[in-house]
């Protein structure tokens, strides 16, 4: 009997032990190519280039980061933050608006238009490229910063997913609200918004990435100096310094680095905001 | 579920079907309206405050065309100049899509690639009514650069600046090598046995082995070959020369040992071997020479090109100044372009490129008195300009270079690989 | 009963009045998604039927593209290359971010710290994910050749060689993208009551048959919605495989091309407008058909 629950707890503790490791291992897969980065941006080309390699630099330079640094970024970093703030809110007011309705309110071709809206999804973007330009052109949008902005405001997937938390909020509730005379809008306001709070989170946290990180779209419609964002800065280094990676490295810890930030405050939301939402009929 | 989810799904589409029919014939009227209404809002005369879009696509000669604009500006007071610098891989994505939408800027640079595909469609303004009609003498601008712009006799494009091929060299590798520096009548042969000679095993390479297409274009011409017919409406790559000139680039790598493996090569790119100083010579553009002197200082030297079995050849090609076609401002980007021409803004791009135009040609050179870059200069006397096919310019050049990637790969032998090319090239120029 | 009547039209007014509000409360969505997305869509089903070299005006060629499409030895390659990026790299990722979720589902330390080291290529632009790997898979100076020719002296030519530049592709698209998998799955996790377990336990089952038999009926739902979002993401994933077409012409970047990079290299490279749109039209239905086949076959290993 001893025997036994011995035996029990030596295989409890050897397998805690293998979930550790293979955690590890994924852990070191992860963050390999990120280390190397930024050990990479801190060398020089020929140390950047040597065989065998050498992980560390030969002494931290900062030759680089000043050499990004004088670029006109803080320009970027302003303008990148811009379209940022205004995407992922745009997305989350629009789309948890439309959300409330389809969720919370019957009327006639709701799961038309809701269906039609899950086909967009499914849209290779290289197919409305010359098109949605054209109208950005006719809107007077093209080169600037609104003219990211807006085409990206309307997100089906954070609608998507808002309908999905509005639609676990017990009915009884907004019944009982009615009853009390509160309105539609204020009970998508006061009510329906601030218990789907962790969903907005993370949504939020969703199209800030999509947001911050998106190339193709800001090169079209807006890549002049004064409009330009850090991925298009990266894109257009990338094509004048091809070899210098040591360069492209340091720009790139140097664009990654508020987005990495932003997410460790904002990742306890995030993982409690999937739970809730339930990927559920 | 399953059921109600594809209904959705197929209803959803035959929505989609009809909004999309709908919204087409709206959006047809309403891409009408703004051509309509601007003639009411065109018409520049000199007073009239003009804005002007203008793109290129190099972020480190930003500066020097702002000093252009400035300088043209001086003289314009009512007009202002936005320069968009847009990087080159989204270049032609950018520009498709302003040119089919009819917002294009009213001043861009080309390459001639670029230049091949628009001068056909009538995507450019053709220029040489405006060079008539003002008198304006073209003959300054270099002639070869001209040619590379010039479609059915009309000029497309004034000629910015101008490159050519040369040979690099690190004197420091071949002190180490103790190996003489080249001199400017050596022939093919002799560049693979300096190559051979500068080889240190583990240590140094003779040759970047670099793929840089001009490289191979140079060596066919110079031994008699050449890429295309007189016209350029045929490709002709399936020949004892082009296969020769080939296997001779390959023999230097895979026989000599004197260069890094093809796909080495590839994966370096065409430059970081020989800016590491790992490599005694490169092939390569004169464009990469600032490059190279920052990185290099004064071991870095300058050579012609080898002499071939029919003389010296050399490939030179220049970016162009061009303006969309239907702009609503042609008189005064004209204006502009006659400015840029000129040895006045010419001479101000010459720290980073040599000028197209003539006369301040020879800035560039002085520009870094400390070398001797006369090889440069006489390379252009054997440049002609970057041999493109005469349609379908683009996707015929991906062709060569899809085979030559085989040959480097060595995924296929040369005479095949060639033999394909030259069909694919034709298939594609007569598309 | 006779409180029925007006309580009914009360609710009819009512009713309206939602409707009404309702419409209110979806318009900006409506007319945004048909502004950016619905008309620019048709627009490019119109030119999908036409030879349009982006400058002059399009010229109607019926089914011109499509059946030239049936024909084009290039369009086979990218749909090859399509399938096989999508169904190799998406179920690997879903398998490796199945087996994480449920790692870290456990009772350990420092889960925190785990979800958000493997979330941080999610973080990444495109760009920078490209860089980052282009120099770990260098074959002279990468690190994954070090580790390699260290161990068994080889030196693969993993960015140029042909046969080895998807297998490039499909690794670095699974490493940035099994953190969001595991994030979503983690959710769907914690929803599996405890109870479940400990009753299995009781049972004798051990940690794989646990795995097997609770954890993976229990999240299919969400596995189910993952595979649907990855599927469509990776049949339009583009900038990742964009970077590293940049290696070269010809064969390597032959075996990389998928349909979408067919589309900006036929378009925007070589000016072919319309015949790019009729590979976006059927990359579309071959897209909406993959999910189709998704929601249909799910009723077999879906529990909801």
């Amino acid at each position: 009997m001893e025997q036994m629950l011995k035996n029990g707890i030596w295989k409890r503790k050897a397998g805690k032990l293998l979930t550790y490791a293979c955690l590890l291992l994924g852990v070191y897969v992860m963050l390999v190519p990120f280390i190397w980065m930024v050990f990479t941006s801190f060398k020089t080309f020929s140390e950047a280039m040597r065989v065998p390699i050498q992980w560390l630099p030969d002494t931290f330079n900062l030759q680089n980061y000043q050499k990004i640094l004088s670029m006109n970024i803080g320009r970027y970093y302003k303008n990148t933050i811009f379209i940022t703030v205004f995407i992922t809110a745009g997305q989350l007011l629009i789309g948890s608006m439309a959300a409330y309705a389809f969720a919370r309110i019957r009327f006639p071709f709701r799961n038309a238009l809701f269906g039609l809206l899950l086909c967009m999804l499914m849209i290779p973007s290289q197919m409305t490229l010359i098109p949605k330009y054209a109208m950005c052109g006719r809107l007077g949008l093209v080169d600037t910063l609104w003219g990211i902005i807006t085409p990206n405001m309307f997100s089906v997937t954070v609608t998507f997913f808002l309908r999905q938390a509005f639609l676990s909020l017990p009915s009884e509730l907004e019944d009982a609200a009615r009853i009390d005379g509160c309105s539609r809008f204020r009970f998508y306001w006061e009510i329906a918004i601030p218990l789907s709070k962790s969903t907005l989170v993370s949504m939020g946290i969703l199209a800030s990435l999509y947001a911050w990180n998106d190339l193709l779209w800001p090169t079209i419609v807006a890549s002049s100096d004064k409009t330009r964002v850090l991925s298009v800065f990266i894109a257009a280094i990338k094509g004048e310094h091809n070899n210098k990676l040591p360069l492209l490295m340091a720009a790139g810890v140097l664009s990654v680095l508020p987005m990495i930030a932003g997410f460790i405050v904002g990742q306890k939301h995030f993982v409690a905001a999937i739970a809730t939402t339930g990927i559920k009929e | 579920m399953k059921r109600r989810i594809s209904l959705l799904l197929s209803l959803a589409m035959l929505l989609s079907l009809f909004c999309g029919c709908q919204s087409q014939t709206n959006n047809q009227n309403g891409g009408n309206s703004p051509d309509k209404g601007e003639p009411s809002g065109s018409g520049t005369s000199n007073q009239e405050q003009v804005s002007l879009e203008f793109y290129i696509w190099d972020e480190l000669q930003a500066p020097a065309t702002q000093k252009m604009i400035d300088g043209f500006c001086e003289t314009h007071s009512n007009v202002t100049i936005e320069l968009t610098v847009i990087p080159f891989d989204q270049y032609i994505v950018k520009m498709q899509t302003v040119l089919s939408t009819g917002t294009g800027p009213d001043l861009c640079w080309i390459n001639t690639s670029l230049g091949s595909q628009y001068m056909s469609t009538g995507a450019l303004e053709n220029l040489t009514p405006l060079i008539e009609r003002d008198g304006y003498d073209v003959s300054e601008l270099n002639q070869n650069i001209r040619d590379g712009y010039t479609y059915e006799d009309s000029l497309y494009a004034i000629p910015k600046d101008l490159d050519t091929v040369v040979v690099f060299y690190n004197k420091e590798l071949f002190d180490r090598a103790n190996v003489e520096y080249p001199n400017n009548s050596w022939t093919w042969e002799d560049f693979r046995e300096t190559a051979k000679a500068c080889t240190i095993e583990g240590t140094q390479y003779g040759y970047t082995n670099n793929n840089n297409e001009r490289t191979y274009y140079s060596l066919i011409m110079a031994n008699g070959g050449s890429l295309y017919n007189d016209k350029h409406t045929a490709a002709t790559v399936n020949t004892d020369v082009a296969r020769d000139a080939l296997q001779f680039l390959c023999d230097i790598a895979n026989v000599d040992h004197s260069a890094p493996s093809g796909p080495e090569a590839i994966e370096l790119g065409d430059q970081t071997l020989f800016m590491n100083g790992q490599a005694a010579l490169d092939v390569n553009g004169s464009w990469v020479f600032p490059t190279y002197a920052e990185s290099l200082g004064d071991k870095l030297g300058v050579a012609e090109m080898p002499t071939g079995t029919s003389g010296k050849s050399s490939i030179s090609h220049g970016i162009g100044y061009a303006m969309p076609a239907g702009g609503k401002n042609v008189d005064i980007t004209w204006e502009f372009l006659k400015y840029l021409g000129g040895a006045e803004a010419q001479a101000f791009q010459a720290r980073d490129v040599i000028p197209a135009n003539n006369t301040v040609a020879n800035l560039w050179a002085e520009q870094y008195a400390e070398y001797d870059l006369s090889a440069v200069i006489s390379s252009l006397e054997y440049s002609p300009i970057l041999p493109l096919a005469a349609k379908n310019a683009a996707s015929v050049r991906e062709c060569l270079k899809a085979a030559i990637q085989e040959i480097w790969l060595g995924t296929s032998d040369i005479p095949s690989a060639l033999a394909k090319a030259e069909e694919a090239m034709n298939a594609e120029i007569s598309k | 009963m006779d409180k029925g009547r007006p309580q009914h039209i009360g609710k009819l007014r009512n009713r309206h009045k939602d409707w009404i509000f309702a419409y209110l409360f979806i318009a900006p969505l409506m007319i945004g998604v048909t502004t950016f997305t619905l008309i620019p869509i048709a627009q490019s089903f119109y030119y999908s039927f036409t030879k349009w070299n982006g400058v002059q005006t399009p010229v109607w060629t019926g089914f011109g593209n499509y059946i030239k499409l049936l024909g084009d030895a290039v369009f086979r390659q990218e749909f090859f290359n399509t399938f096989c990026y999508v169904f190799i790299s998406v179920p690997v990722s879903l398998i490796l971010s199945l087996i994480v979720a449920n790692l870290l589902n456990a009772k350990i330390r420092g889960r925190t710290v785990f979800r958000v080291i493997y979330f941080l290529p999610n973080v990444t632009m495109s760009v920078v994910v490209a860089l980052i790997w282009t120099l770990m898979f260098n074959s002279q100076f990468g690190v994954i050749n070090d580790f390699l020719y260290k161990l068994f002296e080889i030196r693969p030519s993993w960015l140029t060689d042909p046969g080895l530049i998807m297998a490039v592709v499909i690794v670095v698209s699974v490493w940035s993208s099994v953190g969001y998998n595991v994030v979503i799955l983690l959710a769907g996790l914690q929803n599996v009551p405890q109870n479940y377990y400990e009753a299995c336990e009781l049972d004798g089952a051990g940690a794989i048959s646990k795995f097997v038999h609770i954890t993976i009926p229990l999240v299919s739902p969400t596995v189910f919605f993952l595979t649907i979002t990855s599927t469509i993401n990776a049949f339009n994933s583009f900038d990742l495989v964009f970077m590293f077409t940049t290696n070269g012409a010809g064969p390597t970047r032959d075996a990389i091309r998928t349909i979408v990079y067919g589309i900006y290299e036929t378009g925007f490279q070589f000016f072919e407008m319309g015949y790019a749109s009729a590979k976006a039209v059927v990359l579309f239905f071959i897209i909406m058909l993959i999910t189709l086949i998704q929601f249909i076959v799910q009723k077999k290993w879906v529990h909801y």
